[in-house]
């Protein structure tokens, strides 16, 4: 199973995925991910950090149509991609990640933005699962990031959490989240952020049970559905904190 | 010969201003009845002396039967006194002689004979005589005097009258006729005439010429058949006192005309001010150019003697446009050469355009009428002048703020895709130098950590800076992110309403966030409001900002700069803002602003 070359690799972890097995269990295989930022500095910074995180970075890419060109090619597990890339300097990182999602739905893609906004993480979070969305500061916090990043290889959404506390914090009258106790503001930022239950409560030093009880009691109050996954979940949070 | 008649002017010698008019009257027409001018008929006159001494020999009789030996001569000398007073020296004469013959016969005692013989006799004839006839000599010019006096009274009234009949009179020839024939009443002539020009005499009339100095006035008609005297007193007392009035009349209508001339220049005058000051008042209240022009054709076309006022404007490229013409375009098929004047307006020390009148065909024009077109072309170019300074200051109070604008746009790019970009990098180097740490120097690697942080750290702070320097999203996503954003940081709760379906120009969204992060500033740290809403809307050529807040109220421009420099960068963009704070009843600010139509 040791293939050195990239696209046997591909076409092997493909039909893994088809046959449902996790990809993450196999073994100590790196994850292939194409990097894109038009910023020379930023894009060898990050793939040294990826590499040296274990991932396997097959590709660099300068600008929207030179990563489309590497995705097709390699069709990596996870693409991190710059909002902003030539020619237009304006949202090429999200058009590309559309057309991205279009032709390798499976693909995880991590938008890394200078200012987070929630349009934009509304949008992505509607092109499907797998999706990151964060601050470029954050990639100096290297564990995080880096769970992260494996995180939304496997599919899990992830929304920066400054943009969900501008969210959460925004000021309403008869603000619908006053019906929340402090523990429910905090587990339902967390869940905003794309963890799972898990995830919730090793950062809040609680039992995973403990989690889903605050789970059960805000989507309750909130009047929200039950998510059957955690993509789901991000995405009808974010959108109740946005519109509310 | 003149008519011997009681003049009626009897009556006006009665009048004697100021005391009462019944006593002197009488006293003064008994003495006139005595003292006449004109002489009673003569055969009246032999009658009352025949009269007078009849009544005279018998009262001597009668006295010489009363008191035998006295002398009653003095008798006598009355009838000779009243008939001398009232006729002429010959009938006095006579009277005087009858009177001594009289006298004589009584003296004489032989009372057949009427000769004086004796000595005394003829001593009292001497004295007697004298003294009779120097009384009648006294009389007789007593009468001559008062006859004179009277006549030059009379004269004077006249002249009198003739003044007020043709210094007050509004037309000369009537007044004049009147004259004539008030001189003839009063001089006794059978008619007089007054003419304004030299008539040749004929053989009816004598033609009197009257004249000022060098200058003929007129001339005076009147019968060629007047005795001398009449003639000498018409010469001499009564021509120049009509020259001096006929000269008075004359200068009056002089000054008359010179008058009206004066008062229709001067009412010309005061028509022309007001015309200017009309288009004036219209300059400096900065209406729209198109009503000034029509104005101001409007008053060319009012001014007497010209037609066609137009006002043309020089374009580059061609012809002159008229751009305003007057309604009284005269008829241009009427035959007749045309004279035109054309006033440069001059603008900026540059030709503008002018303003031209015409003249009706076939007339000249008025003479000074290029300094009064001149008068109405000068406004004109303030007028022009005006909205050219106005326009120029609102561009370049937009492009003011423009640049600041592009400047801190520049500034905000540079931090945010330099420095920032350029921290994040710098982390991650340093996480590459700590990750090569070897595990036994923890402490190195804890610092290596610490800097990393501390790169986060100065990286969030420019963010923040950046976003106050300039709203980045408002070049990324427009309005509607921007101002919900804007209302998600918000420590006030903001309530929404944007329907701004298009982006705007830059400066119009830039405009807009910096309208609403300042309310929204203010509404949390001065006015303590619990709720501000925030209503946007872009129409077609109008982008409306309505915010409200519940707060203090008491927002007063004046005191802080946000609010000056809000309504600074909306004017210079052409729009208007309005504050409404009342205390205690919260804050309302209203921006408009218009937007070209894309």
């Amino acid at each position: 199973m040791v293939a050195c070359d990239g696209r046997l690799r591909n076409n092997v972890t493909a039909w893994r995925k088809l046959i449902g097995v996790d990809v993450s269990s196999i073994g100590t295989a790196p994850l292939r991910v194409i990097v894109a930022d038009d910023d020379v500095l930023l894009r060898e910074g990050l793939s040294g950090l990826l590499e040296r995180s274990g991932f396997d970075v097959v590709g660099r890419a300068g600008d929207g149509g030179q990563l489309l060109t590497l995705v097709r090619d390699h069709a990596p597990e996870l693409v991190v991609v710059d909002v902003r890339m030539p020619p237009t300097h304006t949202t090429e990182g999200l058009d590309a990640a559309k057309v991205i999602r279009k032709e390798l739905p499976d693909t995880g893609i991590m938008v890394l933005s200078a200012h987070v906004e929630a349009e934009h993480a509304m949008d992505l979070l509607a092109s499907g699962h797998g999706i990151g969305y964060l601050l470029k500061s954050r990639v100096t916090d290297v564990a995080d990031f880096v769970e992260t990043l494996e995180r939304v290889a496997k599919g899990a959404s992830v929304v920066d959490p400054a943009l969900v506390q501008e969210l959460v914090s925004a000021r309403r009258r008869d603000d619908p989240l006053a019906v929340l106790s402090p523990r429910e503001r905090e587990v339902l930022a967390l869940m905003a952020e794309g963890r799972s239950n898990a995830g919730i409560g090793r950062r809040l030093w609680v039992t995973e049970g403990t989690v889903e009880k605050h789970v059960r009691s805000i989507l309750t109050k909130l009047d929200l559905p039950a998510a059957d996954d955690d993509h789901r979940r991000v995405r009808a949070v974010i959108t109740f904190l946005e519109v509310r | 010969m003149t008519q011997n008649r009681w003049a009626p002017e009897m009556t006006s010698d009665g009048r004697d201003p100021g005391t009462d008019a019944e006593r002197p009257s009488i006293r003064t027409r008994l003495l006139a009845v005595i003292v006449r001018p004109t002489a009673p008929p003569l055969a009246l006159g032999v009658l009352v002396a025949t009269a007078f001494i009849v009544a005279e020999t018998v009262i001597i009789f009668v006295l010489r039967e009363a008191v035998p030996g006295g002398s009653f001569g003095a008798v006598l000398l009355f009838g000779v006194l009243v008939v001398s007073a009232g006729w002429g020296f010959g009938l006095a004469l006579v009277t005087t002689l009858a009177s001594a013959l009289v006298y004589v016969h009584f003296h004489i005692d032989d009372s057949a004979s009427f000769v004086p013989e004796r000595v005394q006799d003829l001593t009292a004839m001497f004295i007697f005589l004298p003294l009779a006839l120097l009384a009648s000599t006294l009389a007789g010019q007593a009468r001559l005097r008062a006859a004179e006096a009277n006549q030059r009274r009379r004269e004077a009234d006249l002249a009198a009258e003739l003044a007020r009949l043709m210094l007050r009179a509004g037309a000369v020839r009537p007044a004049l006729d009147r004259a004539a024939h008030r001189l003839a009443e009063v001089l006794g002539l059978p008619f007089a005439a007054l003419e304004l020009e030299a008539v040749p005499a004929d053989e009816h009339r004598s033609a009197i010429p009257l004249r000022d100095g060098a200058s003929l006035l007129g001339t005076l008609l009147v019968p060629a058949d007047l005795p001398v005297s009449v003639q000498q007193r018409l010469h001499q007392r009564v021509v120049p006192s009509l020259e001096a009035q006929l000269a008075a009349t004359r200068d009056r209508e002089t000054i008359n005309a010179a008058l009206e001339e004066s008062r229709k220049e001067l009412e010309q005058f005061a028509e022309q001010q007001a015309a200017l000051r009309r288009v004036a008042t219209l300059v400096a209240h900065g209406v729209a150019l198109t009503e000034v022009f029509s104005a101001v054709v409007g008053e060319l076309s009012r001014f007497t003697g010209v037609q066609d006022g137009v006002l043309l404007r020089n374009e580059p490229d061609g012809a002159p446009v008229v751009v305003a013409a007057s309604d009284d375009a005269g008829d241009a098929s009427a035959a007749g050469l045309r004279a035109e004047v054309e006033v440069p307006i001059v603008v900026g020390g540059r030709i503008w355009g002018a303003g031209r009148v015409g003249s009706p065909p076939g007339e000249p024009l008025p003479t000074d009428i290029e300094a009064r077109v001149q008068d109405f072309t000068d406004l004109v170019a303030t007028a022009i002048t005006n909205v050219m300074t106005r326009a120029e200051l609102t561009a370049s109070r937009a492009r003011i703020v423009a640049a600041g604008d592009a400047a801190r746009r520049r500034f905000e790019r540079d931090l945010h895709d330099g420095a920032q970009q350029r921290l994040v990098s710098l982390g991650l180097a340093l996480r590459a130098i700590e990750a090569s740490v070897p595990p036994e120097q923890p402490a190195l690697r804890e610092q290596l950590s610490d800097a990393v942080s501390g790169l986060v750290g100065v990286s969030g702070e420019l963010q923040e800076i950046s976003r106050g320097i300039h709203p980045a999203i408002v070049s990324k996503g427009g309005v509607g992110p921007a101002i919900r954003t804007l209302a998600r940081r918000s420590a006030v709760p903001v309530s929404l309403d944007v329907s701004v379906g298009r982006r705007l120009v830059d400066s119009a969204e830039v405009a807009v966030y910096y309208v609403v992060a300042e309310a929204l500033t203010n509404a949390a740290k001065h006015a303590r409001a619990s709720e501000v809403s925030v209503r946007i809307r872009a129409e077609a050529t109008n982008l409306c900002i309505a915010i409200r807040d519940d707060g203090t109220g008491g927002a007063d421009p004046a005191q802080g700069s946000g609010l000056i420099g809000l309504r600074d960068r909306v004017e210079a963009l052409g729009g208007s803002m309005e504050i409404a704070s009342p205390r205690g009843r919260g804050t309302a600010l209203l921006v408009d602003i218009p937007l070209d139509q894309a």
